[in-house]
């Protein structure tokens, strides 16, 4: 018997493993995905002359197999090995309501092609339910996980300025990525015509400057190569297989077993305490069942509601942890998709060296500093000011010597934005399982049936009118611009479906991310956010996972577990 | 995790060879190039290959550096018509060649292989003239830039584009025409530009 079960290797889970580890507990860990291993898997030594098909999947391939997948940008021929087949891994949603869930099983998760960008909530974010009725009020504020976010960004190093913004809390970061000249430039003109909008450094999970602990890890500072969705060999961004886990282990207290689909877990009707996970194996399909004091499930949103909804009983024909029926509910993205590109009026002679990891991020400003009209919360931008590639325009007429020639100039500066709204939680927005379809490891499939609703809408459209307005006051000349948002999913920002909250009749679980119904089972993926903020949510589930390990570490130690 | 591309070695050394025996500023003669596409599996048949190499020859052609028959662009192509496209894809790819050549011998008399270089671009600047006339996007482009549009000969599109994205993804291209570094080590934000300076290429997002 182990001390702790962690489901999920991802982002949540390699954090919940390596903080209850650090404290002595014998932990399982158990991915439903193929194992990989930290650099020997990577795709980042290719030369760009050695990418398979131009980097491109095949057309055919793709559309038999990555037909949801490829609609994340990430995905490509050389970082294909980190995304489920469509094909194989089916779930369905309504007629004419499409949600894209994007995801990859593998030991490590989406915490290897995960984006990096790390920001903190603000009470901005935890006060945001109470004070405007929408969803649940979260059970913690600020003070509550500030430390914990503290904890974390010192390990896994977050690049970063101080900034001093209420809505955006400075952390522990090593240096930022400095601006480049146009983006300089971009700053001051949006500073001094918006008062109260600030453009700042993109903080990022980049060793910007690898710290000791992070060398003694084997991580090293970041090269500037710009393909960290490959996987990164030098380990300059977090990940688990670069960081979380190689620290789990060193404890010596780490047991992990890949190919292992969790099914269910199964409670004891009179403790009310999870006694086994049950596991079916990816490849031969054999039930296995493994025990532990207590169980962290990190599955991923959706995957979390999957495995409590599928561990129904007599005592919880609803589902585990269900008394307040709001499991697979609450189902939020970021509104996501909407860019803006402009040409930007940048100083002509300066250009940038290195291909940073990050770009410019705009915080939020709408019902912060400047009201938003009709609706409540808010959006921030991540962006860029690039000097454009200049190779030729295959779509424009032209061949010869002359585009060659073209070729050769440093090109002009473009303006990217794009924007991440929050979207409010709903408990229409739901995961539930298929009561006539199941997959090939007899497991119901999830049905996803999530839409935006009027808030979202209108949060997409100031959005886009505020990039449009920042972009022509800095001297921008817009060229494109998003007309509505991208489909549910696609911002990989899936939160909700186990939300954290005060009352057990309308929540799942406590402050302490330990459900309502179940004390020895805890849930610190994107499953537990009461409101998603609308900023980048992975920085927070690591707080949590960290924070809620140290808890529950605590209650083993005194034997309240 | 390698996956080269449909090509041996030998027609790699085939190709550079032949490259390098050939005048920098012409046009590789057709005879030249039908000894090359014999070798190794192919998808073009002997004809529309040549008249695939003539034109990535005129897109991207040899100047004081190779050009896309030196950056091995013909046999890459081909291979991603062959491991890449789509049917559909493939078709438009042939259909546009045909065309290609139907245009030369109605305009000049001669297919597009056997006219010059004059000539050829003389038939190339009609011809993309109309095959790169834009015309409106398919419905339910969801979320797009709103300048997304189509263009008349989508085949002829798919072979200039991959013409230009195989030679600036090559090592001629990316070590003579524009200057890749697989590990940049440092970020530097603020570098001044000199006369001639090249641009830095990139191949991930930014």
């Amino acid at each position: 018997m182990f001390d702790a079960i962690v489901i999920g290797s991802g982002m949540s889970g390699g954090m919940a493993a390596k903080e209850l580890c650090e404290r002595g507990l014998k932990v399982l860990l158990l991915e439903r995905g193929r194992k990989v291993e930290h650099g020997a898997d990577y795709t980042d030594g290719l030369m760009p002359w050695e990418l398979p098909n131009a980097n491109m999947i095949p057309e055919d391939e793709a559309q038999r197999d990555y037909f949801i997948q490829r609609e994340c940008y990430a995905v490509n021929e050389a970082t294909k090995q980190w995304w489920v087949k469509d094909s194989e891994h089916r779930y369905t949603t309504p007629e004419g309501k499409p949600f894209s869930w994007v995801r990859g099983y593998h030991l490590g998760g989406r915490s290897i092609m995960w984006g990096r960008q790390s920001y903190r909530l603000s009470d901005i974010d935890f006060e945001a339910n109470a004070k405007d009725k929408h969803g649940t009020d979260w059970p913690i504020r600020y003070a509550d996980i500030a430390p914990w976010y503290s904890h974390v960004e010192k390990f896994i190093g977050v690049a970063g300025d101080r900034d001093g913004l209420p809505q955006l809390p400075d952390g522990e970061f090593i240096p930022a990525f400095e601006l480049n000249d146009a983006e300089k430039q971009f700053k001051a003109s949006i500073e001094a015509k918006f008062p109260g909008r600030k453009v700042i450094s993109g903080r990022t999970a980049n060793l910007s400057e690898a710290q000791p602990h992070h060398l003694e890890l084997g991580r090293n500072s970041c090269q500037n190569r710009s393909i960290c969705e490959r996987g990164c060999s030098f380990g300059a961004n977090h990940t688990s297989l670069s960081s979380s886990l190689p620290a789990a282990e060193v404890t010596g207290n780490l047991t992990t077993i890949t190919d292992a689909i969790v099914h269910s877990l199964v409670q004891d009707p009179v403790t009310k305490k999870i006694t086994a996970v049950r596991v079916v194996d990816a490849k031969t399909r054999q039930g296995k069942t493994y025990e532990a004091k207590i169980v962290f499930l990190c599955a991923s949103t959706i995957g979390t509601a999957q495995i409590l909804l599928n561990s129904r009983s007599e005592e919880n024909p609803r589902g585990l942890a269900n008394r307040s029926d709001q499991v697979g509910r609450n189902l939020v993205d970021h509104v996501y998709g909407l860019l803006t590109v402009a040409m930007f009026p940048g100083p002509k002679d300066s250009y940038y060296h290195g291909r940073r990891p990050t770009g410019i991020y705009i915080p939020r400003f709408r019902n912060v500093t400047e009201p938003g009209e009709d609706f409540v919360r808010g959006f921030g931008y991540q962006g860029m000011i690039f000097r454009m590639s200049s190779k030729p325009m295959p779509n424009m007429p032209g061949f010869g010597p002359g585009l060659k020639e073209k070729a050769r100039k440093i090109g002009p500066w473009m303006l990217v934005l794009t924007s991440f709204g929050e979207m409010l939680p709903s408990p229409d927005n739901r995961v539930t399982l298929s009561e006539t379809q199941n997959d090939q490891w007899g497991i119901p499939l999830v049905h996803i049936s999530c839409a935006h609703g009027e808030n979202d809408l209108k949060i997409a459209r100031q959005a886009q009118a505020d990039a449009k307005a920042m972009a022509q006051a800095a001297g921008a000349m817009v060229v494109g611009q998003s007309s509505e948002p991208g489909t549910p999913g696609l911002g990989i920002h899936e939160m909700g479906t186990a939300r954290m909250g005060r009352d057990p009749n309308s929540s799942v679980l406590n402050g302490w991310n330990q459900a309502h119904d179940v004390p020895n089972l805890f849930i610190t993926d994107g499953a537990a956010m009461a409101s998603s903020g609308c900023q980048n949510p992975s920085l927070t589930y690591m707080a949590l996972s960290a924070r809620a390990a140290d808890h529950a570490a605590k209650l083993l130690k005194e034997s309240v577990l | 995790m390698h996956i080269p591309f449909d090509m041996d070695r030998r027609s790699l050394l085939g190709f550079a060879t032949l490259v390098a025996g050939a005048a920098a500023t012409v046009a590789i003669s057709p005879e030249a190039l039908a000894a090359v596409s014999k070798r190794g599996k192919r998808f073009l048949s002997k004809k529309p290959y040549e008249a695939m190499s003539a034109l990535a020859d005129m897109i991207i052609p040899a100047t004081d550096t190779p050009g896309a028959l030196g950056a091995n662009v013909p046999a890459l192509l081909d291979a991603m018509l062959l491991n890449w496209a789509s049917a559909t894809k493939r078709d438009q790819a042939v259909k546009a060649l045909i065309a290609l050549e139907a245009a030369a011998t109605s305009q000049k008399g001669k297919p597009f292989t056997a006219l010059s270089t004059d000539d050829r671009a003389a038939v190339l600047t009609e011809f993309e003239k109309v095959a790169l006339k834009p015309v409106p996007a398919k419905a339910g482009t969801k979320g797009g830039l709103g300048f997304t549009s189509e263009v008349a000969d989508p085949g002829y599109l798919t072979l200039k584009t991959l013409v230009i994205t195989l030679y600036y993804l090559s090592d001629i291209a990316l070590t003579q025409e524009q200057v890749y570094e697989p590990v940049p080590g440092k970020w530097e934000p603020s570098i001044k530009i000199t006369p001639g300076m090249r641009p830095y290429a990139s191949i991930g997002p930014f």
